[in-house]
C-alpha cells in the first residue's frame, strides 16, 4: 500500500523538478509569436525528402535567396526575416507535429507544399489565425480566411487552356477533347474546369485517369485515337508528361497538347522525343515560366542564380520567389499592426497585388471564396530556352467565370 | 516466481508511468503534446494488432483500413447535418456516439472479413488482408460525400456535457497556471482510452477466449480436438483487433483535427506491424512501447537532427537532416529487432529443455516463434 502511494508521489516530484528546469510550456507573454525587436520568423513546411523533393528544394532555395536579398536591403519593418524550413516528406503526421513545434515561434507560414498536408493543417491554422501562403492551386484551399491561393486555382487553368484550344489552336467548337489526369485531388478540379469550358463551346470530353506510377499509356492513347480527339489536356506528373506525348505522336495523333504546369520540369523535357518537342505542345500555368521576359521573373532569376549558380532552371524557382514576394508585401503593409490578425487582415485587404509578372495579372485576395485572378499563362515547349518553356502570354477565356467552385456556397 | 517478481515490480512501475503521464501536459510544449497524442492513439491500435498477431497468430496488413473506418465514421457521425462550408454529409450526433460508432463499425468490418480470415493463415492471410488497404484507399477517394475524397474531412472536437476537447468551450481554461488548450485536453482523453485499452486487452488475453486464441495459434488441429471452434475464434480475434483499430482511428482523427486518405495507406499498416514486432508480438505493454518508439522517433529525429552541425543545409541535395533521421530510424528498428531476437533465442532452450515448463513462459516462447 505504501509503495503504491510513494511511486506516484516520487514521479510527480521528479517530473516537477525536471519541469522547473526546462519548462517550455510558458508562452511569450503578450508578445506576438515570431516577432522580436530585430527579427520576424516565418515558417515553411515543404517536401525535401519525399516525392516532391525535386521541386520543393528549388522553391525553398529561391525563397531563401529572396529573403537574403531583402535582409541585405534592410529587412522588413526594420527587422530581419528568418525562414524556418521544415521538411515533412509529404507525410501529414510529420507536418502536423512540425507545425506544432514551430507554431509558437512564427508569425505566419510562407508555404505548405502538398494538398493533403494543407488540408490536414488548415483547421489548426484557421483557429490560430495564421497567414498561410503558398498553399498551391487546388480549389479546396479556397474559402479559408487565412489561406492565400497564389493565383488562379486549377479549374481556371483547365478552362482557360480549353478556351485557348478553341480560340487560338484551331480546335473547332463541338469537337472532342481528350483529358488525361492523375487520380486524386487534381481529378475533381479538372472536371470542374472541363465542365465550364464544355458548356461554352459545346465540347465532348474523353476522360482517362492515370495513377502516379503508370508509365505505359498505349491503351489510353489507343482509346483517344479511336474516339477521334481533336486536342488533348494533360494533368499528369513530370515523369509521365514526355512518355504520353511521345506515345500520342507515335500513334499518329498530331493534335494540340496542353499540359498543366505541375507536370512540367526540365526532366519532362528530357523525356520528350526530339522530333516532337516543338510540335504543338503547350503548358498552362499560374506562374510565369523561367525564361519569361518579364521584369519580376528576371529579378527572380537573377536572385536565384546568384545564390544557386548550378540550381535547376525551373518554374519552381519563380514560384518560390513569388510566394516569398507575396508574403513580403503582406508583411510590409502590416508594419503598424504586426500581429497574426493584422497580417491576415492586410492580406485580405490587398485587391491589386503586382508581382512584376511572376503571377499572371494583378491578384485580388479580398474574397477568400473567389480566385485571385481568372487569367492563366500559356507557354510553348521550346528546348532552346532555359526551363524549356517559351512564354506566349496571358490568356483569359470566357469559360472561367462560369466555374462552379464547390465551397462558394 | 517470475510472476511474483513481475507483480511486485509491476504495480509501482505502472503507477509511476500513469502518474508521469498525468503530469506531463503541465510541462511539455505543443510539439511533445502533439506527438504524445499520436503515440497514444497508435498504442491503442497496436494493442489490437498484437493480440491478433501474437495471441491469435494471424498476420494482418489491413490494420490501416480498420483505423480509417474508425476515424471516418467518427467524422461522419459527429459532423453537423447542414455544414457551414462544403457539402459533406453528417449525422449531427454527439461525439460519444461517434466514438462508439467508430469502434463498432470497425469491429463489424473485421467480422465481415471473417470468412476470409477463418480460411487462410500466415502469409496468405497477410496478402489477402492487403487487399483491404487498397479497397479502403479506393473508397476513401471516391465516396466523396462521406469521406471528402482526396482532401479529407475536418474532425469535430470531442465534447462531453458541454466541455469541449478543443481550444474553445471554455476558452482560456487554465489549470495550475498552465493554459489548457485542445492538445492538453485531448491528452487526458487519449490517456483514458489508452488505459482502458490496456486493461481490456490484458483481460481478453487472460480470459478463456484469449487462451482459445493461443491454442489456435499453436496448433489448429489440437485446438479443434479440444472442442474449440477454430474458424469462430479467428473471426472473433479479427473483430476484437479491428475494434481497437477503430478506437485508434477516432483518437488519431482527434489528434489530427482533419483526416486525409493519404494517412491510411499501406505505410501505416506496415508501421503497425513494426510496432508489434519491435514490442514483441502478443505483449500488451510491448505494443504500447513499440507504438511510442515507432511513431515518435521519426518525428523527434526530424525535429532535432536540424541541430546537428555537420549536415548539409536545408535545400541542398547533400546528406541532410531528413536523410539522417531516416537512416537512424532504420538502424534503430534493426537494433531493436536484433536485441529482441537474441533475448528470445536465449530463452528458448530453457522452456523447451524442461518437461514441466512454466506455462506462462512457454507461452511467451511460443509467441516469439510465431513472429513472422
Amino acid at each position: 500500500m505504501k509503495a503504491r502511494l510513494i511511486a506516484p508521489l516520487a514521479a510527480t516530484a521528479i517530473v516537477g523538478l525536471i519541469a522547473s528546469g526546462c519548462s517550455t510550456s510558458t508562452e511569450s507573454s503578450g508578445n506576438v509569436p515570431g516577432v522580436t525587436d530585430d527579427e520576424i520568423r516565418i515558417g515553411a513546411l515543404t517536401d525535401l525528402s519525399g516525392p516532391f523533393s525535386a521541386s520543393g528544394r528549388v522553391q525553398i532555395n529561391a525563397a531563401q535567396a529572396y529573403w537574403d536579398d531583402v535582409n541585405a536591403d534592410g529587412g522588413v519593418c526594420g527587422r530581419d526575416v528568418v525562414l524556418d524550413v521544415q521538411d515533412h516528406g509529404y507525410d501529414p503526421q510529420k507536418a502536423v507535429s512540425q507545425y506544432r513545434a514551430i507554431a509558437g515561434d512564427i508569425i505566419g507560414v510562407q508555404q505548405i507544399l502538398g494538398t493533403p498536408i494543407v488540408q490536414a493543417l488548415l483547421p489548426t491554422l484557421t483557429e490560430a489565425n495564421v497567414y498561410t501562403g503558398g498553399v498551391g492551386w487546388a480549389s479546396v484551399a479556397l474559402g479559408n480566411e487565412v489561406a492565400q491561393v497564389p493565383g488562379e486555382p486549377y479549374p481556371v487553368d483547365i478552362a482557360n487552356a480549353v478556351d485557348y484550344m478553341v480560340t487560338d489552336l484551331g480546335v473547332p467548337a463541338g469537337s472532342t477533347i481528350g483529358s488525361v489526369y492523375l487520380k486524386g485531388d487534381i481529378s475533381a478540379d479538372v472536371k470542374l474546369g472541363l465542365e465550364a469550358a464544355g458548356k461554352t463551346h459545346d465540347l465532348t470530353f474523353v476522360e482517362r485517369e492515370v495513377a502516379p506510377p503508370d508509365a505505359d499509356f498505349s491503351a489510353i492513347v489507343a482509346s483517344l485515337k479511336q474516339e477521334g480527339v481533336d486536342a488533348v489536356m494533360l494533368s499528369v506528373s513530370p515523369a509521365q508528361f514526355g512518355g504520353l506525348v511521345n506515345q500520342l505522336r507515335a500513334s499518329g495523333l498530331d493534335v494540340p497538347v496542353i499540359g498543366q504546369h505541375f507536370g512540367w520540369n526540365p526532366a519532362a523535357l528530357e523525356g520528350l522525343a526530339a522530333d516532337v518537342i516543338e510540335d504543338d505542345v503547350y503548358v498552362v500555368s499560374p506562374v510565369a515560366p523561367y525564361a519569361a521576359d518579364l521584369e519580376g521573373v528576371k529579378e527572380a532569376v537573377a536572385s536565384y542564380e546568384k545564390a544557386q549558380p548550378d540550381g535547376e532552371k525551373d518554374w519552381s524557382a519563380i514560384y518560390g520567389y513569388g510566394i516569398a514576394d507575396l508574403m513580403h508585401q503582406a508583411l510590409e503593409d502590416s508594419c503598424d499592426d504586426l500581429t497574426r490578425e493584422g497580417l491576415v487582415e492586410t492580406m485580405r485587404g490587398q485587391t491589386s497585388i503586382d508581382t512584376g509578372g511572376i503571377f499572371v495579372s494583378e491578384l485580388d485576395f479580398e474574397d477568400p471564396f473567389q480566385p485571385a485572378t481568372l487569367s492563366s499563362y500559356i507557354s510553348r515547349v521550346d528546348a532552346d530556352v532555359p526551363g524549356g518553356l517559351q512564354l506566349i502570354g496571358p490568356t483569359e477565356g470566357e469559360s472561367a467565370p462560369d466555374i462552379a467552385f464547390p465551397s462558394g456556397s | 516466481m517470475s510472476e511474483l517478481r513481475q507483480r511486485l515490480l509491476g504495480a509501482p512501475a505502472i503507477g509511476l508511468a500513469i502518474a508521469a503521464m498525468l503530469v506531463l501536459p503541465f510541462v511539455l510544449d505543443d510539439f511533445w503534446l502533439q506527438i504524445g497524442l499520436f503515440a497514444m492513439a497508435y498504442a491503442v491500435g497496436a494493442i489490437g494488432l498484437t493480440m491478433l498477431i501474437g495471441t491469435a497468430g494471424q498476420l494482418s496488413l489491413a490494420h490501416a483500413f480498420f483505423v480509417a473506418i474508425g476515424g471516418y465514421t467518427y467524422c461522419f457521425v459527429t459532423a453537423p447535418r447542414e455544414p457551414i462550408v462544403g457539402d459533406l454529409d453528417g449525422l449531427g450526433l454527439p461525439p460519444v456516439v461517434g466514438l462508439a460508432a467508430g469502434i463498432v463499425l470497425a469491429g463489424l468490418a473485421g467480422a465481415l472479413f471473417g470468412p476470409v480470415a477463418s480460411r487462410l493463415r500466415g502469409i496468405y492471410l497477410g496478402l489477402a488482408s492487403l487487399a483491404l488497404v487498397f479497397i479502403g484507399q479506393h473508397l476513401l477517394l471516391n465516396l466523396t460525400s462521406v469521406t471528402g475524397g482526396y482532401s479529407g474531412r475536418i474532425v469535430d472536437p470531442f465534447t462531453v456535457a458541454g466541455f469541449s476537447f478543443s481550444d474553445s468551450d471554455p476558452v482560456g481554461l487554465q489549470v495550475a497556471g498552465v493554459a489548457f488548450g485542445g492538445l492538453h485536453r485531448n491528452w487526458y482523453l487519449s490517456l483514458g482510452l489508452l488505459i482502458l485499452a490496456v486493461v481490456v486487452g490484458a483481460r481478453i488475453v487472460g480470459s478463456r477466449s484469449g487462451r482459445a486464441m493461443m491454442m489456435v495459434r499453436d496448433s489448429e488441429p489440437a485446438a479443434g480436438a479440444l472442442g474449440i471452434d477454430v474458424p469462430r475464434v479467428k473471426v472473433v480475434a479479427f473483430t476484437i483487433s479491428s475494434m481497437f483499430a477503430g478506437a485508434c482511428g477516432v483518437l488519431l482523427a482527434l489528434a489530427f483535427g482533419s483526416i486525409v486518405p493519404e494517412s491510411f495507406s499501406l505505410a501505416m499498416s506496415v508501421s503497425f506491424l513494426v510496432m508489434v514486432v519491435v514490442g514483441g508480438a502478443g505483449r500488451i505493454g510491448g505494443a504500447v512501447a513499440g507504438a511510442t518508439f515507432v511513431s515518435m522517433l521519426p518525428l523527434v529525429l526530424t525535429r532535432y537532427s536540424g541541430d546537428i552541425p555537420f549536415l548539409a543545409p536545408v535545400g541542398s541535395s547533400g546528406f541532410g537532416a531528413p536523410q539522417l533521421s531516416q537512416t537512424i530510424f532504420g538502424l534503430a528498428v534493426i537494433a531493436a529487432l536484433l536485441v529482441r531476437h537474441r533475448r528470445s533465442s536465449n530463452r528458448r532452450p530453457r522452456s523447451t529443455g524442461t518437461t514441466t515448463a512454466n506455462p506462462s513462459e512457454s507461452a511467451t516462447a511460443a509467441q516469439e516463434r510465431s513472429i513472422p
